[in-house]
């Protein structure tokens, strides 16, 4: 199991949609949410779950709600 | 601050601190090496503080959490093992050669060093504990 997938799913999320639709490299998004780059990029990448004050500065950033965003996907065995 | 200027300060501050050992040895005085150090980090501290952009974040945090439990495991245990060892070889005398009494006495300190590590984990472990809401009523 990938360190940071929880137990019966697994975050994915539409960052990189959503910053393609308003315009922001990750350096801007990184900056109005209070982060480093590389943090977005991990986010991006599903390497890293972002705190749920994170995910809504990010979601507050597009206008958007959590869910919008963060997808949970639950493993069907 | 930029981050620029930070990493440069930091530079200046390790210069310095090898200045300041080398005359520590040429004229003997630890207090002084030692008085160094401990202004050399907290400088570096205060001045991480003043820096503008964004060096560190939860990201960061996770990073140095996770890597420095690992570090106090894998110290822990190797400083452990190693002390246990020690005291063995302290107990066969002069068996394990001349210098048994001297590897006794160092393995006595790190023996005492591991068990201060892990109260001092301990301690941190339940204040941490408490911070995060343990130990309350149950409202039911």
């Amino acid at each position: 199991m990938n360190e940071n997938s929880v137990p019966g799913g697994r975050m994915k999320n539409k960052i990189k949609v959503f910053r393609a639709m308003h315009d922001l490299t990750q350096e801007d998004l990184a900056r109005e949410v209070g982060v480093t780059r590389q943090t977005v990029l991990a986010i991006e990448k599903g390497k890293y779950d972002p705190s749920l004050e994170l995910a809504f500065k990010m979601a507050r950033r597009f206008q958007v709600t959590i869910e919008d965003i963060f997808v949970f996907e639950e493993n069907i065995s | 601050m930029k981050q620029y200027t930070y990493f440069l300060l930091l530079g200046v501050i390790a210069i310095l601190e090898v200045g300041i050992f080398y005359w520590s040895v040429e004229n003997l005085e630890p207090l002084i090496m030692t008085g160094a150090v401990v202004i050399g980090v907290l400088t570096a501290w205060i001045s991480r503080q003043m820096v503008d952009d964004i060096v560190i974040d939860e990201r960061s945090h996770l990073i140095t959490e996770k890597a420095s439990l690992r570090t106090l495991q894998v110290m822990g245990i190797t400083l452990f093992s190693y002390a246990l060892g020690g005291i063995v070889i302290s107990v066969g005398g002069d068996t394990f050669g001349p210098f048994s009494y001297q590897i006794a006495r160092f393995s006595f300190f790190l023996m005492f060093t591991v068990f201060l590590m892990i109260i001092v984990y301990t301690l941190f472990f339940s204040w941490y504990e408490r911070k995060f809401g343990a130990g309350g009523e149950d409202e039911e």
